[in-house]
């Protein structure tokens, strides 16, 4: 008998081996110690409850459309939520413009909402193609219907919503319809009251941070002051740093489309960013020695001896910075980086031609670093 | 029973042995013999200075013969911050780090980086970031023979009978006790699927990489050629070892083909042949006198190059009342991009838009697919005759 109960023990014992051996599991990660993770706020829902079944859909709207909020709202698996949403999105694009875009106006004003489970994602050309709610997904859109339509139901939203998703996407919706610069104005005092909303700053939403794009593309040196403002000023650390990251990247992408918005904040206020010392030299190594502003501003910058150490240290050690970081982004594309060719011989010229002027003796050290560096890394070993 | 017994032994042995060699997949150190050989000779140690200290991880030549695959936390730092002084030491295989003669000096890179990829920790350690964690590093000189990259790797990766490999410079594989030192390792071919976590963010059980692995070349078996379809990201040594890749697509194409323009930008005169594809629409229609009704024609772009590189428009319309006029395309995607504004036209001139440029987001995609104009009257104006559409075209530049 105990040799039964032995081999039975023995069978469950290879069972349980085998089902512990082929459960799936997660990995650690490598390569970077963890950290505490940041809190994530979900946008505040509005309620179920609503004027919902007052509201006349057309046939094709509203059954897509309902199904993407009941695949959402029980928490189906991802593909299947998404292959909802795709689904209302194509049926969307297939009504006349002005049709879809009532049909999304009204049933965004029921109010009627759900968390979708997924992480807010930029699709591209700057369409979502992970809504993090329902109303997300509508509003991402609505922006693919009619213009004016778009225009006015999203400047509502952005005066209304306490969600900063949908926040991000009506700005978007505008920022889309921003012909020859005509709403520059209206972008720039609605990012910076975005900027303002309580609690969006120190627990930001992935939809937040994105809406960092709006501010590139509109650009200008009020955007880069706005930027800039938001560096270093949580309280908490971890939420500093990713907004701190969002920012800087904005500023980055700002820098190689606009140089000059970069350099006239910085010449209205020498003091510009100069809390965040190696943001600020890692703008500065953007600098191009072939255009005319930009080599004056550098000639006088490597002469200065009152650049902080971690400022200088990042510039000499990346001028002329060619590296870049793309995405898919809300409203802007990708920076035209063909213009950046030939740059390191232009600038290796340019510093031996600086080598022979008295009055660059103070910056010899830094140029004669940037040269060799060059020089080494396009040589052939 | 002692039968029972034995045969229960003879299960379990099977059993743990069948698991062994089919579910666990170790690294060991490349034979020597075959760093010479595709795709060994073309995987390479990578050294790089990040927040003030030097680490290392591991790419591969892919694509052109100055440019490396590795992952996105080997080129950028916590909160964003680039790393410096990236170097790059190819087919290295010793115990000992290759010093300062065994390296070449990489003069940049273009990473995948969004505004939010650290939504969910700080650091670059989670599913979101994994999903973006890949980049593309080039030299001003020849690397090596360079690999091929699928396009889109996710049909290899989740294939059950697609065998895999992954290739790179793991610092401890703890589990035999053993160091890795600077020996180029590569897991034993193997079929098991990956599967996805988050956007491009997949992983695999049971594959033993570890720590200096990452930015590693993940290996499909094409026919007779290994190709690459991503790059390790993320991973753990041992029997539970698991590995996370970044999986490649338009994106890492498009990282590419910068990164091919930026790494032979010294050198004169070169250029990269594009083709223009045009597609006409000249369906006959009629724009309504009918506030918010739009006219709809499609255009359909079937072949074309890799991505965009400038994108125009024209459109013509038989009308009087041009200023009441609305026109707006709208992308595969569903991007709207405006043409034509109210008031931005004067009334008593038939409207003829001829090549207007709208490359704007629409540069560094993907060109296939429909596209859409819109052309709509904003004002029902009593007694204004209906306006003609006599035609739309697109002409889309790519390489």
């Amino acid at each position: 008998m105990w040799k039964a109960r032995l081999l039975i023990g023995l069978l469950i014992l290879i069972l349980t081996a085998a089902a512990f051996l082929l459960w799936p599991r997660r990995p650690m990660p490598v390569q970077h110690e963890p950290e505490a993770p940041t809190v994530r706020t979900q946008p505040a829902l509005r309620s179920s409850a609503g004027a919902d079944a007052a509201v006349e859909h057309s046939p094709g709207f509203d059954a897509e459309a309902g199904k993407f909020f009941e695949l959402a709202s029980r928490d189906a698996p991802a593909p299947e939520i998404r292959a909802g949403f795709l689904a209302l999105k194509k049926r969307v694009h297939e009504l006349p413009p002005d049709g879809a875009a009532a049909e999304l106006i009204r049933e965004l004003r029921t109010g009627r909402d759900t968390t979708t489970g997924l992480a807010f994602r930029v699709g591209e050309h700057g369409t979502i193609a992970d809504p993090t709610t329902y109303r997300v997904g509508l509003l991402d859109l609505l922006g693919q219907t009619e213009p004016e339509a778009a225009l006015a139901f999203s400047r509502e939203i952005l005066t209304t919503t306490a969600s900063a998703d949908e926040f991000a996407i009506a700005l978007r919706n505008v920022a889309w319809l921003n012909v020859d610069g005509r709403f520059n104005a209206e972008l720039t005092n609605t990012f910076s009251a975005m900027l303002d909303r309580p609690g969006w700053l120190t627990n930001p939403t992935a939809g937040f941070l994105e809406a960092f794009d709006v501010a590139v593309a509109v650009g200008g040196p009020a955007m880069a002051i706005e930027l800039a403002s938001v560096i270093g000023v949580s309280s908490e650390p971890a939420g500093s740093r990713i907004t701190e990251a969002a920012a800087a990247l904005a500023l980055e992408r700002l820098m190689i489309r606009e140089p000059d918005a970069i350099l006239s904040a910085i010449q209205q206020n020498a003091q510009w960013l100069d809390w965040a010392p190696e943001i600020r030299g890692s703008l500065l190594a953007r600098l191009d020695v072939r255009e005319g502003r930009q080599n004056a501003f550098l000639r006088d910058y490597l002469t200065r001896t009152t650049v902080p150490e971690a400022e200088m240290s990042r510039f000499v050690r990346t001028f002329p910075d060619l590296s870049f970081r793309g995405s898919h982004r809300l409203v802007t594309g990708p920076e035209k980086i063909e213009r950046f060719r030939g740059i390191d011989g232009a600038t290796i010229r340019q510093i031996n031609e600086w080598l022979t002027d008295p009055t660059m003796a103070p910056a010899v050290a830094r140029l004669e670093a940037i040269r060799d560096r060059l020089i080494r890394l396009n040589t052939p070993p | 029973m002692k039968g029972l017994i034995s045969a229960g032994v003879i299960v379990l042995s099977g059993l743990l042995t069948a698991l062994a060699q089919s579910y666990h997949y170790p690294s060991y150190p490349v034979d020597q013999n075959l760093l010479g050989t595709t795709p060994y000779s073309s995987v390479g140690l990578l050294d790089f200075q990040s927040d003030g200290y030097y680490f290392r991880g591991s790419a591969a030549v892919v694509e052109h013969e100055q440019v490396v695959y590795t992952c996105g936390h080997n080129v950028l730092s916590v909160g964003g911050i680039e790393s410096t002084e990236l170097l790059f030491s190819r087919a290295w295989s010793d115990r000992r780090a290759p010093g300062w003669v065994g390296f070449v000096g990489l003069r940049g890179f273009l990473a995948h980086g969004s505004y939010s990829s650290l939504i969910e920790t700080a650091g670059p350690d989670s599913d979101a970031a994994f999903a973006t964690d890949f980049a593309v590093a080039y030299a001003r000189f020849p690397l090596g023979e360079p690999l091929t990259a699928l396009a889109d790797g996710v049909p290899s990766i989740i294939s059950e009978t697609t065998e895999k490999m992954i290739i790179g410079y793991p610092a401890r594989l703890d589990f035999k006790n053993r160091n890795g030192g600077y020996l180029q390792h590569a897991t034993g071919p193997f079929t098991r699927q990956f599967s996805q976590i988050a956007g491009q963010f997949y992983e695999v059980q049971q594959a033993t990489t570890g720590s200096g692995n990452s930015g590693g070349p993940v290996m499909v078996l094409e026919g007779d050629e290994w190709k690459v379809a991503g790059v390790l990201t993320n991973g753990t040594t041992g029997w539970f070892g698991t590995a996370g890749i970044y999986v490649t697509d338009s994106v890492a194409t498009n990282l590419a083909a910068d990164a091919i323009t930026l790494a032979t930008g010294e050198t004169p005169g070169t250029t990269w042949p594009t083709t223009t594809v045009t597609v006409s629409n000249n369906q006959p229609g009629i724009v309504a006198n009918r506030a918010g009704r739009y006219l709809r024609r499609t255009l359909s772009v079937k072949s074309a190059g890799s991505y965009v590189t400038s994108v125009s428009f024209s459109l013509t319309v038989s009308t009087n009342s041009g200023q009441e006029f609305r026109a707006f395309i709208r992308s595969p995607s569903g991007r709207i991009t405006p043409l034509i504004e109210p008031g931005d036209l004067a009334n008593g001139s038939a409207i003829s838009l001829n090549q207007v440029e709208a490359t704007g987001p629409f540069w560094a995609t993907k060109p296939a697919g429909t596209w859409s104009v819109f052309v709509g009257d904003t004002v029902t104006t009593t007694g204004q005759p209906d306006s003609p559409f006599l035609g739309a075209e697109l002409a889309i530049t790519s390489r």
